[in-house]
C-alpha cells in the first residue's frame, strides 16, 4: 500500500503549497439577525376596563344552544371506532388506544369514546385508568343514556374488584344495577 | 530488490579481475556500501514511518466512516392535521398548513406535494408518511372547505371519511456542537445534484483515485494565467476529508494529510459511499448557533421541501452554496446567490448534463428560498424546549441528539402562530397606547387541549423565534386572583354549606400573621360591599369576601384543592395564599385550569404523543390519562361562575373583544402594584393562559384585564373554539332564586335560575312567593 501511495503522496505534498490558498468552503458566518414578527390581528373596539366591573347579570335560565357549535364529525369518529374495534379484535391494543385517542381529539366530549377507551384499558389491565375513564364517560353521558352509564359502572366494578377493592366494587355494581 | 540481486551475481562472476585491485576497490566499495546502507536505511525508515502514518490515518478514516458517521438529531414533528367532513379547518388554515409542509401551489396538480385552489375547493396530492401507527399513503384528494370548516373530502374512490396530512417538521434536538442534519442516502440524491457537483467541484470524480492530478494541474495553470487563485483542485473526496475528519485550519501539513487521507478513503470505499458521505457532511448554512449540514437539511432549510422534490434551479443553488454558504447566502445576498446558481447551471450545460432549453428555463426562475419567518426550523424554540425537557426524563441526551429519533409532538402550528402573533402584536399596541417603553413588556402564552391536556402552543416571550428565557416554563410569578377559583371550588364542594347563591360577607379583614405581621388586605376598588352572593364575589374578584370565605372553609382544604388541581410546587398555607401569594409558571397555571376545564378530570400536560426510532419502531407512546381531581358537579358550578366572569365580571370587556355567542369561562389575575397581569380561561376544547409582566419584575401599570386579557382574547378570536355548552352533569338541578338567595320562581322580579347540587338549593321561600301566597299557588296549579 505504501508503495502505491508514495509517489502520489509526494506529488500531493508538492502541489499542496500551490493550492493552499485555493478553493474550499468558508465557515465564518455571523449569526443571522432575528427579525421580529409583527402580527396584525383585527383591531379591538375597546380595551379592558378596570378589574372591578359591575354589571347586572342574568344568566340564561337553561343552557342555550350556542351559535358556535360545529357540526358533529360523525363519519370520521365512527370510522375510527370501527378501526379501533378491528385493532382490538386482532390483539393490537396499543393501536386501538391510539385510534380512540385520535377520535377523542376530534370529538373530545363523546361519552361513548371515553367508554370504549376504558374497555380497551380493561383488556390491558390498567385498572386505575379504567375507573377514571369510565367516570369521565359518566360525567359526559347524557342522563337518559342509562345503558351507557350502567356499562360504565360495571366496568368500574370490575376494575375495583381486580384491584381488591371489594366494597367499592359492590357499590359500583349496585349503581350499575339500579340504573336498569 | 531485483536490481540488487543482479548486481551481486555480477560481482561473483567478475571475482578474479577485482581481486587484483583489491585494496583500492575494497576501500571504495566499503564507502559505497556504507552510503547505500544509510540510503536504504533512511528509505526504509521513511517508508516505514509513512507506512505507519498511513496505517494510523487509515484507522482514523475507518473509525470515522464505519463507526456512527453522523449524529442524527431527533426530529420533532407537529401534530398531523386530521381532515374530515366537519373538521374546523378553514381555507386560510388549510393553506397555511400546506405551506408549513412545503407543498407547492400549482395551476394543475400533477404529483406529490402539490396543491391548487379554486375558491373553497382545494386539490391536494399528499405525500406518503409513515406514522407510528401505520403509513398514510400519498394520494390526490379534493377538499371542500369554507368559513365553517370542511364540508366534503373526496379521493379517487369517492368520499373519504378521514385522512391525516403528514405532520410538519418543527425542529430538531441537535447536539452541543450545533450540527443539525437530515440524513439522506445515495439513492435519495437526485441526478441533477450529483451532476451539478461534478460540473463545478470535481469533474473526474468517478475516474480519479481521491486526488485528481489532472485537476490540480488544470487549476494550477488557470491560477497562474489569472495571476490569482481562481480554481481549486480539491476533489469531493478531499473536501469530504477536510470537513469530516480534519480540523479547519489551513496548513501545509493539513493539506498533506488531506491528500493522503483522500487516497485512503478512495481506495477503501466506493464512489457512491463517498458521495453519500459528502452529501450529508457538507456545510450549507447557519441559523444563529445552528449549523446546517448536508443536502437533506439544506433542502429543508432553504426550500422547506425534501431533496428529491427540488427542481433544477433549486438543486443548482444548493450545489452553488458548497463554495461558500455564507458568501452566497441566498437570504442575505440574493444577487450573489443567483449568479452562483446560474454559473452552476452553465457549467452543467457546457458539460452536457443538461440541455440549453432546460438551462434557460432554470435560469429564468426566481431563487425560490422560503422566508426565514416560515415556521419550520427554529421558530418554536420554547415548544422544542418543553419537548426536550419532557424527553430528558426518559432518554439520554446523546440518544436524543444522535439516534435519529422521530418525536411526534402535540404542537398545533396554526394555534402556535396565532399565539405568538397575539402576544407580540398586543404588547406592542399596549405599549403604544399607554406610552410604555417599547419592548419593556414581556409575556407568555400557553394553549392546551381542554379534555386531553395536550400542549398545542407555547410562547416563551414576545419574540417567538428567540430561543432565550422560556417564560412559559421558567417565569414563576405570583398568580394573584387566578388562585380564587380553587377557593370557590373548595367551597362549592361542600354543598351543605355553600352554593352559588350563598351570601358571603365582603367586610374588612385585619389579622396578625404567624410572623407577627399585620395583614389588612383591600378590595381593588377599596370599597366594602357587605353581603354578596358567592357567585358575585368571584365574578367581581372581591378580595375581602374571598378571604372571609377562605378563612371560613380553612386553608387546608384550599391547599388540598390546589394540589388536586395539579399544583406540584410547595404551597405555604398562609392567609395571603387566598389572594394569590403563590408563584407558578404559565404552564403550571395551564394545568390547574385544564383540570377545571375538563370538568374536574385532570390530564397531565403532554407535549409528546409518541417516539419512534430510526427503524420505524415505536419506542414509546405517551397516552391520554385522566384522574378525577374534583367533583364534576362542583366543577360545573364553578365553570358556570367563570362564564359569569367573562360576561359581567372582571372579564366583561371580552364582550367587545370576541364574537357574539362565543361562550367562554375565565379569570383575571393581578398582583401587587400591578406587577403581573394574568388571564386564564377556556372554551369547551381549549385552555389558554396569558401572562404579561416585566423581566425585572417592575410594575407594568396593567391589571389582568388590561394586559393579559386582551392578549388572550386576540388569541381566542384567531383560533377555532368549541363554545362551552354548560351541559349539567348528573346531580345538578336548576332552581329559581331571588337576589337575596331565597327560593322564587320565574315570575318573581329579578329571579334567576341557578344550578345547584341536588338538595343544596335554598329552602327558605322568598317574599315574592309568600305574598302571592295560596292564590299564587292555585294560579300556578290551574295554569
Amino acid at each position: 500500500m505504501v508503495q502505491i501511495f508514495l509517489p502520489r503522496v509526494l506529488l500531493a505534498v508538492a502541489l499542496a503549497t500551490v493550492l493552499a490558498a485555493c478553493g474550499g468552503m468558508s465557515r465564518h458566518d455571523r449569526p443571522a439577525t432575528v427579525e421580529e414578527r409583527t402580527g396584525a390581528p383585527p383591531s379591538v373596539q375597546q380595551d379592558a376596563g378596570s378589574d372591578v366591573q359591575i354589571a347586572a347579570y342574568s344568566p340564561p335560565a337553561l343552557p342555550a344552544q350556542p351559535a358556535y357549535a360545529r357540526p358533529q364529525p360523525k363519519r370520521a369518529v365512527s370510522s375510527l371506532m370501527k378501526r379501533a374495534q378491528e385493532q382490538r379484535n386482532s390483539g393490537d391494543l396499543d393501536g386501538a388506544t391510539a385510534s380512540l385517542e385520535r377520535a377523542l381529539r376530534i370529538s373530545p366530549d363523546d361519552a361513548v369514546l371515553w367508554h370504549e377507551l376504558a374497555v380497551v384499558r380493561m383488556s390491558q389491565r390498567q385498572h386505575q385508568l379504567v375507573e377514571q375513564m369510565a367516570a369521565k364517560s359518566n360525567a359526559l353521558a347524557n342522563r337518559q343514556d342509562v345503558s351507557l352509564r350502567s356499562a360504565n359502572w360495571r366496568l368500574i366494578a370490575r376494575a375495583r374488584r381486580a384491584q381488591g377493592d371489594v366494597p367499592g366494587a359492590r357499590d359500583a355494581q349496585h349503581r350499575a344495577d339500579s340504573l336498569h | 530488490m531485483a536490481a540488487k540481486k543482479k548486481r551481486s551475481s555480477a560481482r561473483k562472476k567478475t571475482g578474479p579481475v577485482r581481486r587484483t585491485r583489491r585494496g583500492k576497490a575494497r576501500k571504495r566499495h566499503t564507502k559505497a556500501r556504507g552510503r547505500w546502507k544509510v540510503g536504504i536505511g533512511l528509505l526504509v525508515l521513511l517508508a516505514l514511518s509513512i507506512g505507519g502514518y498511513t496505517l494510523y490515518l487509515s484507522k482514523t478514516v475507518r473509525v470515522k466512516f464505519e463507526g456512527k458517521r453522523w449524529a442524527v438529531p431527533a426530529q420533532i414533528y407537529a401534530r398531523p392535521l386530521d381532515l374530515y367532513a366537519g373538521a374546523d379547518v378553514t381555507p386560510a388554515q388549510l393553506k397555511s398548513e400546506l405551506q408549513f409542509l412545503g407543498y407547492r401551489k400549482v395551476g394543475k396538480v400533477s404529483g406529490p406535494a402539490q396543491w391548487s385552489q379554486n375558491g373553497g375547493r382545494f386539490r391536494v396530492h399528499t405525500r406518503d408518511f409513515a406514522f407510528s401507527d401505520g403509513t398514510e399513503p400519498g394520494r390526490e384528494i379534493v377538499v371542500d372547505t369554507g368559513s365553517s370548516g370542511v364540508s366534503l373530502i373526496r379521493g379517487g374512490r369517492g368520499e373519504i371519511d378521514l385522512l391525516r396530512l403528514e405532520p410538519a417538521l418543527v425542529g430538531s434536538i441537535y447536539p452541543a456542537h450545533n450540527e443539525d442534519r437530515v440524513l439522506v442516502q445515495r439513492s435519495d440524491l437526485p441526478d441533477d445534484l450529483v451532476n451539478g457537483l461534478l460540473a463545478v467541484e470535481d469533474r473526474r470524480f468517478f475516474e480519479h483515485a481521491g486526488v485528481d492530478l489532472r485537476g490540480i494541474a488544470r487549476a494550477l495553470i488557470a491560477n497562474i494565467r489569472a495571476g490569482r487563485a481562481v480554481q481549486g483542485g480539491s476533489t469531493l473526496t478531499q473536501q469530504l476529508v477536510k470537513n469530516f475528519i480534519l480540523s479547519p485550519e489551513r496548513t501545509l501539513w493539513r493539506k498533506f494529510n488531506e491528500a493522503l487521507m483522500a487516497l485512503i478513503v478512495d481506495s477503501r470505499y466506493g464512489k457512491d459511499e463517498i458521495l453519500e458521505a459528502y452529501a450529508n457532511e457538507i456545510y450549507l448554512g447557519q441559523e444563529g448557533g445552528r449549523a446546517i449540514h448536508g443536502f437533506g437539511l439544506g433542502a429543508r432549510f432553504y426550500f422547506n421541501r425534501p431533496l428529491r422534490e427540488l427542481q433544477l434551479h433549486e438543486t443548482a443553488l444548493l450545489v452553488g452554496l458548497v463554495k461558500g454558504a455564507s458568501y452566497f447566502n441566498p437570504r442575505r445576498h440574493p444577487q450573489r446567490a443567483v449568479e452562483r446558481r446560474d454559473l452552476v447551471i452553465d457549467r452543467m450545460l457546457s458539460q452536457g448534463f443538461i440541455g440549453k432549453a432546460e438551462a434557460d428555463k432554470a435560469k429564468a426562475q426566481k431563487l425560490g428560498v422560503t422566508e426565514r419567518g416560515a415556521l419550520h426550523g427554529h421558530r418554536v424554540p420554547a415548544f422544542v424546549d418543553l419537548v426536550r425537557r419532557q424527553l430528558r426524563r426518559d432518554y439520554r441526551e446523546e440518544d436524543l441528539t444522535s439516534e435519529g429519533l422521530r418525536i411526534f409532538s402535540t404542537l398545533d402550528p396554526w394555534v402556535q402562530q396565532r399565539a405568538s402573533e397575539a402576544l407580540s402584536g398586543r404588547l406592542q399596541k399596549i405599549e403604544k397606547a399607554r406610552r410604555i417603553d417599547g419592548g419593556s413588556l414581556q409575556g407568555s402564552v400557553v394553549v392546551v387541549s381542554a379534555q386531553h391536556g395536550e400542549v398545542q402552543a407555547l410562547t416563551g416571550g414576545r419574540d417567538a423565534g428567540f430561543a432565550g428565557f422560556n417564560r412559559a416554563l421558567d417565569a414563576v410569578r405570583p398568580i394573584g386572583s387566578l388562585v380564587k377559583p380553587a377557593i370557590y371550588l373548595a367551597a362549592l364542594s361542600k354543598p351543605d354549606r355553600y352554593t352559588l347563591s350563598t351570601l358571603i360577607e365582603d367586610k374588612a379583614v385585619d389579622m396578625t400573621l404567624p410572623g407577627g405581621q399585620r395583614w389588612q388586605p383591600k378590595n381593588y376598588d377599596r370599597q366594602l360591599h357587605g353581603e354578596v352572593p358567592l357567585h358575585t364575589a368571584l365574578a367581581r374578584s372581591l378580595n375581602l369576601a374571598t378571604v372571609n370565605l377562605g378563612m371560613d372553609i380553612g386553608l387546608r382544604p384550599v391547599v388540598s384543592m390546589l394540589r388536586a388541581l395539579g399544583v406540584s410546587r410547595e404551597i405555604d398555607a398562609y392567609p395571603s395564599l387566598l389572594l394569590g401569594a403563590l408563584s407558578l409558571s404559565p404552564i403550571e397555571v395551564a394545568q390547574v385550569y385544564q383540570s377545571i376545564a375538563a370538568g374536574g378530570f385532570q390530564s397531565p400536560l403532554r407535549a409528546i404523543r409518541a417516539v419512534v426510532d430510526a427503524g420505524q419502531n415505536q419506542l414509546q407512546r405517551y397516552p391520554l390519562t385522566v384522574t378525577q381531581a374534583a367533583d364534576p358537579a362542583a366543577v360545573f358550578l364553578l365553570t358556570r361562575n367563570l362564564v359569569e366572569v367573562t360576561e359581567s365580571g372582571t372579564g366583561a370587556a371580552l364582550r367587545w373583544m370576541l364574537p357574539k355567542g362565543m361562550q367562554l369561562a375565565g379569570k383575571t389575575g393581578t398582583t401587587n402594584d400591578l406587577r403581573d397581569s394574568w388571564f386564564a380561561g377556556f372554551s369547551a376544547d381549549r385552555v389558554a393562559v396569558a401572562w404579561v409582566g416585566r423581566d425585572d419584575n417592575a410594575p407594568t401599570g396593567l391589571t389582568g384585564s388590561q394586559g393579559a386579557m386582551p392578549v388572550w382574547a386576540d388569541l381566542m378570536r384567531g383560533i377555532d373554539n368549541m363554545a362551552l355548552q354548560l351541559t349539567p352533569p348528573s346531580g345538578i338541578e336548576y332552581h329559581w332564586v331571588d337576589a337575596q338567595g331565597l327560593l322564587a320562581d320565574e315570575n318573581c322580579e329579578g329571579a334567576v335560575a341557578f344550578p345547584y347540587i341536588a338538595g343544596s338549593q335554598p329552602q327558605q321561600v322568598s317574599d315574592c312567593l309568600q305574598q302571592r301566597g295560596l292564590g299564587g299557588f292555585f294560579n300556578d296549579l290551574f295554569k
